[in-house]
């Protein structure tokens, strides 16, 4: 059923001109609704840009963002040397480390980088979202709730940008360095919470929108250098239970689970005789991790780990050669992956205090975190134990690659090529997308 | 003109007997009765609405619709007996009346060269008559041409007839097209189809209709419309000539005008056809497959052969079948055509096959003799299965790329599935479409005509493609498929056409004014339903509801175009006339910016050879004739507006996502084109000669640039920035070359020499079939010019390849000096389409009986990239150059894909069509009660004359005209290529 008739294109009065010229003069004003047409598929600007649509605005921003994270954290998880891909097209893509996608189309495909324009949406739809609603002359509802949550995600993208990327631009804008990207994010999760007189709920993210706003601003600052200030925000997390999501769902292509998707449903069924399997295998640097009874992080050596949950089918890749390891952190396409929670929270915290000194705060918040999975306790804690930590506890969530930034770490076998051979670039923060150079004047120089 | 007596004939039906009550009754006032038949000389079609009369007496009338006419009461003695017709030399004989004694007669016209005073439709109220008309007009007579050669579909009536008329491809899947390409393409981005008239209305003009099978959609929606039903078409080929037509008509208009009932008893055509369709010389088109042993040793074998030796010939020779029957005749005051034809063709496996019921009636009513209502409509029911169903499960390429090291598996050599597995899969198009029409043409006054059509072109569409559950599931031959996949797509598209114009004259001494006016309104409309649904749970469930999991999306696309004209025309002592003429359209896809798209024309004419000074005995009639005008193409129908998509947000909330930026700016392409050139008969009209010259600029051509996505928007946006230029010449000349009383042979030759170039395409980045300074689409690789193989290793030297690092316009022109390859290297092979078209036909006449007929078709200089030479080089090393691999350079092309290996130059010379045509004695015709029957024997596609490139690095090309549809898609995506197919004509007219 057609139930979107907004999109009547305005025809100002252009057939003037013909009317001018032949008999048409007199039915000039009919026949500009004449060519008025139906778009019921789509939504003009004219149709979303009002204050009726608000509350939709911000939850499109939240969408594009969620979809654009589905897609990075399985797209990331070959920088992040997470798993092996058996068929070498997904990690193909990364041996030029060219991104050139101009598609958007996140949720459909998880190995040409859609991530990139995806995150520009959502960012752009958030900051018009925040943008539009100050604008209006009267007040919409939850009006307050809506401008705090588009400037958290936002500066979510802002965030993630300058985390992930070696430069970046906005608006067809000029080239802003990671600095400039985190900066951007900072203001934005700042506004955010200038907003938030009180905490409330994003429906289905979080129950705490406050939380995670103080959680965002204290990654963005602890990539920033800035230790206090992202231990300031990281205190901000109070509530243990505390969680927020990428949300997703099973029954919708553009919201499902990436990394489940790619790791565990997507089958690949061309060999003769024809045996599905999945393409893409959990690599060794995830395989059997344990924590060992003197509480050492150890693979193989102890107590299995169970927040990097990786069991071995038996079977072999698409190639016939790669071990079939598969991760059963997320159970099916509809799992939500955890954008940040409480835990992150400590880690920060734990971090900050081993740079500052106070290793025992920070040995008491590593083992806390471990009590909630039964773990033994770890007997001291240095930055190799928290890296080894953030690892783990956010496993496939894509967070790891912007620490192997962050400390300046390598691949865990040493090499900067893959086990296809395939080599990864110089560098491995991410590029800025070739199209916006050819098509962006104030970046192409 | 060829006149001859042939006596009376008992049996020729009721108007003869009438005829003969006739002379009984007034026999005895010594006077007797005409009667006879009037055909065309060369056609041997009998000619309606011939006047035919005897001046002195002034007795006459017109022929009925089997050419028939009836004198009365005719004085005996000797009389002068004229027969007169538009378009027709006008012929006088001298005859002998005998008093109570029935004279019979058959009289052959002989079509005027030029044809000048003929009406054809050029969008005004009125039509125009050719002499005033300052451009070429192509015309197709659809009967004459159906009489003769082997026709199926409206592909076959206008391939190779006209100059500067060609398709893309031909495909031996029975129930698909081309595009059809009208002086080349002239569009970058917005599709280069011509708009598409039936009788007055305009409608779908989709080239790319029915289900998406392995090269996409192949179903042209051209060849709906059933050849049998139509009377001729007019092709307008350019912007000067299609400016009326205004936006969207830069690419040509094609006017189809259908049969119409004619005054006089009734007169039923029965058409029979039966055939056949077979894939010429398949052994050699399936080839043999190369491979290796676990020795290392090259082996080889041929899949056909395989097969067919063991009873599973995997293609066959297919049954076609048709049946048709009309009726026409009429009053003074009401006319009627009705007909229904039933048409059942098999391809070459027993699933390809198309079924198609048409039926139409047209209807003319004249209720005052100022005013003229005619109805026309057109109904057709049908339903396709194709023998591609989706992307690498066709059979063609399981054999194309079968390989001998599979003999052994559950395969049996074929790529991935067997042909047993593969007609199990289904992919099928019902159709359903209604096109009417209805006009009213009013002359209130001498000097005033003015004319109003409605019309509705309707089609509801089901395309389906399934793979069933089979009962092992994936461990069948199509994997995850075999557990069952459904896409169900239905398709309903509405075109709505309202159409305004008047036309006045007036004399002014030796001047003749003519103004036209008009105004059209089109709007059409897209919607289209996809539903998929994946695993069943038993082989017999085949439904979207016993799908484990089901998806549904809809599409709907609408675009309405608004525009009106003006055109005066002067005529100077009707031979030579000036027009000029101005339109202005609005259409919804222009941006909100864009004012309205004004396109202005002027054209002029002279019939020289009508001037007193002109006295060139063998230039019996000369028109010179130049044109200047514009045209349009309108742009994607949304692409001017920024659009949001739906999407779902958390916990299922309503959300949108961006879509297209959108350009509020966006107009269309604006084509303007010059045109001049000459029709002449000669050699006492023997010979028409036509001969233009064309030059089209397109400017504001749409260019798809891809967004910067810090814009916030995914893909492309459409802009105005492209420049291209269009040029070339046409040659058209047909002819009776000898005629005598038993023998005649008639030539026709029609030449069209195209090119283009991209002049100017802004920042978009060169691809590999559009770059700045060549033709578009054209093909961009590396060559590589030379290599080395190792000969301790046998291996080739990757770091010995030199390419051909490129010369001329940004060093994209072959010829420079060699280099170690990079991705920058590629240079130009040559232009994707064909810059030479050429048809020629020949026909020998009998005896005025016999016909043999003989139709070639010719194209030079257009290159393409053979999909299955290329994966049987590279994907599947299956040719016996990738097993030997000792020629160096081969290896540099497969294993570096450069052209993928199998880029080649495509020209051809095919024998499209050949028949032979009988027209049965009178007195054989008279015992069954018919007035006329023929038979023909046809065949299409039946030889190959000539190819430019017979392989690639020694692997035979299959048939350059397995093209795809995609204007810039170079490969052939292994294409089934053409059929031959044969048919049997039976026509009898009652």
């Amino acid at each position: 059923m057609k139930t979107i008739r907004d999109g009547k294109r305005p025809a100002r009065g252009r057939f003037a001109k013909i009317a001018a010229l032949v008999l048409a003069a007199s039915a000039a004003g009919a026949c500009d609704s004449l060519l008025e047409v139906e778009l019921p598929g789509n939504l003009t600007e004219d149709g979303l840009l009002i204050p009726d649509m608000a509350n939709t605005m911000v939850v499109s921003a939240i969408a594009d963002f969620e979809c654009s994270y589905s897609d990075f954290s399985v797209s990331i998880g070959g920088l992040e040397d997470a798993y092996w891909e058996s068929t070498g097209w997904f990690t193909r893509a990364w041996s030029e480390y060219r991104i050139t996608s101009t598609s958007g189309n996140c949720g459909q495909s998880n190995t040409n980088a859609a991530f990139a324009t995806s995150f520009q949406k959502a960012r752009f739809q958030a900051e018009q979202a925040y943008n539009t609603i100050s604008g209006f002359e009267e007040a919409v509802p939850d009006q307050e709730q809506l401008l705090a949550t588009a400037a958290l995600y936002a500066g979510l993208v802002y965030t993630v940008f300058g985390e992930h990327w070696c430069e970046n631009t906005v608006d067809v804008g000029p080239l802003m360095t990671p600095s400039q990207l985190l900066a951007g994010g900072e203001e934005w999760l700042g506004t955010a919470i200038g907003h938030m007189s009180g905490d409330f709920d994003i429906q289905a993210v979080t129950s705490s929108a406050r939380q995670l706003a103080h959680l965002a601003r204290a990654r963005n600052r602890l990539s920033q250098g800035n230790m206090s200030g992202a231990a300031s925000d990281a205190a901000q997390v109070t509530d243990p239970n505390f969680i927020a999501w990428v949300t997703r769902d099973n029954s919708v292509r553009k919201r499902w689970n990436q990394v489940y998707h790619m790791l565990n449903e997507n089958k690949y069924g061309t060999i003769t005789p024809p045996v599905m399997v999945d393409g893409v295998q959990v690599a060794p640097g995830f395989r059997n991790l344990t924590i060992a009874a003197d509480g050492s992080q150890t693979t193989d050596d102890g107590m299995p780990d169970p927040r990097v949950p990786v069991v071995n089918t038996g079977q072999v890749g698409q190639d016939g050669v790669t071990p079939h390891w598969v991760q059963t952190k997320y159970r099916d396409q509809g799992y939500d992956i955890p954008l940040g929670d409480w835990a992150e929270a400590q880690l920060i915290q734990a971090e900050v205090e081993v740079m500052s000194g106070d290793a025992a705060s920070a040995l008491a918040r590593i083992n806390a975190l471990r009590d909630r999975h039964g773990l033994p306790h770890a007997q001291s804690v240095d930055m190799d134990v928290i890296i080894e930590e953030r690892r783990r506890e956010m496993f496939l969530e894509g967070r790891h690659h912007a620490d192997k930034l962050r400390y300046g770490l390598w691949f865990p076998r040493g090499q900067n090529f893959n086990h296809k051979g395939v080599a990864y670039g110089p560098t491995t923060c991410l590029p800025i997308d070739e199209t916006e150079l050819e098509l962006n004047p104030n970046t192409s120089g | 003109m060829r006149c001859r007596f042939v006596g009376f004939t008992p049996g020729r039906a009721t108007l003869a007997l009438f005829a003969a009550l006739a002379a009984t009754a007034v026999g005895l006032s010594a006077q007797g009765t005409v009667t006879g038949t009037v055909v065309d000389g060369r056609t041997l079609q009998p000619l309606s609405v011939v006047q035919v009369d005897i001046p002195t007496l002034e007795i006459g009338g017109l022929t009925q619709a089997n050419g028939q006419f009836l004198l009365l009461s005719v004085p005996a003695g000797t009389h002068q007996l004229r027969a007169t017709r538009i378009g027709f030399r006008t012929a006088t004989l001298q005859i002998e009346v005998t008093a109570g004694q029935t004279t019979q007669i058959e009289i052959n016209l002989t079509a005027e060269a030029l044809a000048l005073d003929e009406v054809v439709v050029t969008g005004t109220a009125g039509g125009t008559r050719q002499r005033a008309l300052g451009n070429a007009m192509a015309r197709v007579e659809a009967a004459d041409v159906a009489e003769v050669a082997p026709i199926n579909t409206m592909q076959d009536l206008l391939q190779g007839r006209e100059a500067g008329v060609g398709f893309k491809r031909v495909s031996g899947n029975v129930g698909t097209g081309s595009p059809i390409r009208i002086r080349g393409y002239t569009s970058l981005n917005v599709g280069n189809n011509p708009l598409i008239y039936v009788d007055g209305i305009r409608v779908d003009n989709e080239t790319q209709a029915g289900p998406s099978l392995r090269d996409g959609r192949q179903v042209s929606k051209l060849d709906d419309i059933n050849p049998e039903d139509i009377e001729r078409i007019e092709v307008i080929k350019g912007p000067s000539a299609a400016t009326l037509y205004g936006t969207e008509a830069s690419n040509g208009v094609i006017n189809i005008i259908t049969k119409r009932g004619v005054e006089g008893a009734p007169q039923f055509d029965l058409t029979i056809k039966q055939g056949a369709t077979w894939l010429p010389n398949a052994r050699e088109q399936v080839n043999v497959a190369y491979g290796k042993d676990s020795a290392g040793n090259i082996i080889s074998f041929n899949i056909w052969d395989q097969e067919r030796d063991a009873g599973r010939q995997f293609f066959t020779t297919g049954h076609s079948q048709g049946y048709a029957l009309s009726m026409r005749g009429g009053t003074e005051r009401v006319r009627y055509y009705l007909a229904t034809d039933w048409d059942d063709q098999t391809g070459i496996v027993h699933y390809n096959w198309n079924k198609v019921f048409n039926t139409r009636a047209n209807v003319s009513v004249v209720p005052h003799e100022s005013l003229q209502i005619d109805m026309s409509t057109g109904y057709v029911n049908g339903t396709t299965s194709f023998m591609q169903q989706r992307t690498s499960w066709g059979v063609w390429e399981q054999a194309q790329w079968s390989t001998p090291e599979g003999v052994d598996t559950r395969l049996r050599g074929f790529l991935r599935a067997r042909p047993e597995s593969i007609e199990e899969v289904e992919a099928t198009r019902d159709n359903s479409r209604f096109i009417g029409s209805l006009t009213l043409n009013h002359t209130p006054f001498e000097w005033l005509t003015h004319r109003a059509v409605i019309g509705l072109d309707q089609a509801h569409e089901e395309n389906r493609r399934l793979f069933p559950r089979h009962p092992t599931g994936a461990q069948h031959d199509f994997g995850g498929l075999s557990l069952g996949d459904l896409v169900v797509e239905r398709p309903y598209t509405r075109y709505i056409t309202f159409d305004y114009a008047a036309t006045g004259s007036l004399d002014v001494s030796d001047f003749t004014l003519r103004t036209s006016l008009g105004a059209q309104y089109y709007a059409k409309q897209l919607e289209t339903v996809v539903s998929t649904g994946k695993t069943f749970p038993a082989p017999a469930i085949t439904s979207l509801a016993g799908a484990a999991s089901t998806t549904s999306t809809e599409d709907f696309v609408q675009n309405k175009t608004m525009g009106a004209y003006v055109q005066q025309e002067v005529g100077y002592q009707d031979r030579i006339f000036v027009t000029a003429a101005i339109r202005g359209d609005d259409n919804s896809a222009f941006g909100a910016d864009f004012d309205a798209a004004i396109y202005p024309k002027l054209s002029g004419t002279w019939v020289l050879s009508e001037e007193d000074f002109f006295d060139v005995g063998w230039v019996n009639s000369l028109r010179l004739r130049t044109a200047w005008g514009k045209a349009g193409q309108q742009p994607d129908v949304f692409a001017a507006v920024r659009l949001y998509e739906p999407a779902v947000g958390p916990a299922s909330q309503a959300a949108v996502t961006p879509d297209e930026v959108g350009n509020p700016e966006l107009g269309p392409e604006v084509s303007t084109e010059i045109e001049t050139g000459f029709d002449a008969g000669l050699f006492d009209d023997r010979l028409l000669a036509q001969v233009t010259y064309y030059q089209q600029d397109i400017r504001d051509a749409l260019v798809s640039l891809p967004v910067a996505p810090s814009r916030g928007f995914p893909g492309s946006q459409s802009v105005n920035l492209g420049h291209l230029k269009n040029w070339g010449w046409e040659v058209n000349l047909n002819g009776r070359v000898f005629d005598s009383d038993a023998f005649a042979v008639d030539l026709g030759t029609n030449l069209s020499h195209n090119q283009n170039r991209v002049e100017d395409v802004g920042d978009l980045p060169p691809t590999n079939t559009l770059r700045e300074g060549f033709p578009f689409p054209a093909i961009f690789d590396e060559l590589a010019v030379s290599a080395q193989i190792d000969p301790a290793t046998g291996r080739l030297v990757k770091s010995s390849i030199m390419c051909d690092s490129g010369t001329g316009i940004n060093g994209w022109e072959q010829g420079g000096p060699p280099a170690p390859c990079n991705s920058r290297m590629e240079v130009f092979y040559g232009p994707l389409q064909m810059p030479w078209e050429m048809g020629y036909n020949l026909t020998f006449t009998f005896f005025n009986n016999l016909r043999l007929y003989a139709l070639v078709e010719h194209r030079i200089g257009g290159y393409a990239t053979s999909t299955d030479v290329s994966c049987k080089h590279t994907c599947f090393q299956t040719s016996l150059a990738a097993n030997e691999r000792t020629n160096p350079l081969f290896l540099a092309h497969a294993d570096e894909n450069f052209g993928t290996g199998a880029i080649y130059n495509g020209g051809f010379a095919r024998l499209r069509e050949i028949s032979a045509n009988f027209r049965l004695p009178e007195s054989l015709v008279a015992r069954s009660g018919a007035s006329r029957a023929s038979v023909s024997m046809g065949a299409r596609n039946l030889a190959m004359l000539w190819v430019s490139q017979p392989d690639i690095w020694g692997e035979p090309i299959h048939d350059p005209e397995a093209r795809r549809t995609s204007d810039t898609n170079t490969g052939s995506n292994s294409n089934v290529p053409p059929t031959a197919s044969f048919n049997l004509t039976l026509r009898v007219s009652f």
